[in-house]
């Protein structure tokens, strides 16, 4: 018990969010030549067109809920910003610390997940404002519609993207390197589904 | 004294607070898809195009801006990077064109030889533009940061993200009065 209290500690004191997020994108951009780019940009591109389609698929639900094209954007860059801090945050803290994996995943997802709901309420409340001033639209449906989206997409994405990344490590490929133009189809493709499956439920 | 439960909560609301600012600034583009929603969706190449076209922007966006960011690397690598990325947008442009047409008649949508050169014109010049203009914002805001004595670092990235995913959805509502 001590000793993952220490561990626990030792997770703690590392930074939280934006220090990650900038050696996430460092680490990235470290190399500058064509092929990487190229080939991370032709997963990227297949993968989004493939959630463009999933989109076109859904967008009758999803434009039932007046302002819900506005959260869209917001909603998907919130993701794709503390899964890059978490996949970053593991790659460098399974790396550096003596605490356990499975204590670094955890604490680091429970943290991502904490912020991603409260910071889901806020971006739910500004849209919903932005959508009622603007089109008429319902605050308390936007906002309903941003927190429970965004929480399905963390609980499906943060598990998934850590497991991913352990497994990259693993396989001793550079986590940095792959997990980018990973997490941001898989999140893409999960929030598309899950905001026209809540549409459809809010109406 | 601060204590450190006191100190944790902050580091969390700070967190939470920058996260969805950064976020909600991205709104500004929804705002304008939600706008001209009744024309774009019908435009089923357009609708196909929106997630790709808006997370490489946030892909070359951070690309762009983590290197002019850093003044070790800067000088001898931002011609390289300028040419590594001119080819990789022609791949993307190419593979865009191609493969949203072709999803798009999976969609059952009627091309006409008018709108496949419309959608492949606006593919072209929204991409190409986009990321010119990401080049030169983020020297500008590199000189404006040096000249306050800022370290770019801490702004360059989120700033040429934000700005950039804000004209591309914006070129995006622009185009569905063209087709």
């Amino acid at each position: 018990m001590e000793a993952y209290k220490n561990h626990l500690g030792e997770i703690q004191k590392h930074p939280k969010h934006w220090a990650y997020v900038y050696e996430h994108h460092r680490r990235r951009v470290s190399l500058v030549s064509t092929k990487p780019i190229v080939l991370s940009q032709l997963f990227t591109i297949v993968a989004s067109l493939f959630a463009g389609y999933l989109l076109d698929l859904n967008k009758e639900s999803i434009s039932l809920i007046a302002g819900a094209f506005i959260l869209l954007p917001g909603i998907v860059d919130l993701e794709a910003s503390l899964t890059g801090a978490l996949t970053a945050k593991i790659n460098h803290q399974t790396a550096k610390l003596k605490a356990p994996n499975w204590l670094i995943v955890s604490y680091s997802i429970l943290f991502s997940l904490t912020v991603s709901i409260f910071a889901s309420l806020i971006i739910g409340l500004v849209g919903g404002l932005i959508g009622y001033l603007i089109f008429s639209a319902s605050i308390y449906k936007l906002v309903i519609l941003s927190v429970v989206t965004t929480s399905i997409v963390a609980l499906i994405n943060f598990p998934l993207m850590s497991v991913f990344t352990l497994l990259v490590q693993k396989l001793r490929i550079n986590p940095d390197n792959v997990v980018g133009p990973v997490q941001s189809s898989v999140i893409d493709i999960v929030a598309i589904l899950a905001v026209a499956v809540v549409a459809k439920w809010l109406i | 004294m601060v204590n450190i439960e006191t100190r944790k909560k902050s580091a969390l609301s700070f967190v939470v607070l920058t996260v969805a600012a950064a976020s909600s600034v991205s709104m500004i583009g929804g705002l304008g898809i939600e706008a001209v929603e009744s024309k774009l969706l019908p435009i089923i190449p357009l609708v196909i195009a929106l997630p790709a076209l808006n997370t490489m922007v946030g892909d070359y966006a951070t690309v762009i801006a983590a290197h002019a960011g850093n003044p070790v690397e800067r000088d001898k690598t931002f011609r390289k990077l300028a040419l590594a990325i001119s080819k990789s947008v022609l791949v993307n442009i190419i593979l865009m064109i191609s493969l949203g047409t072709t999803l798009a008649i999976m969609r059952n949508y009627e091309f006409t030889v008018s709108i496949f050169i419309k959608y492949a014109l606006f593919i072209g010049s929204s991409i190409s533009l986009t990321v010119a203009f990401m080049f030169f914002i983020t020297i500008a805001i590199d000189r404006l940061l040096k000249y306050k004595k800022i370290n770019p670092d801490d702004v360059l990235i989120p700033v040429v993200t934000s700005i950039s995913d804000v004209l591309m959805l914006g070129l995006i509502a622009l185009a569905t009065f063209f087709f």
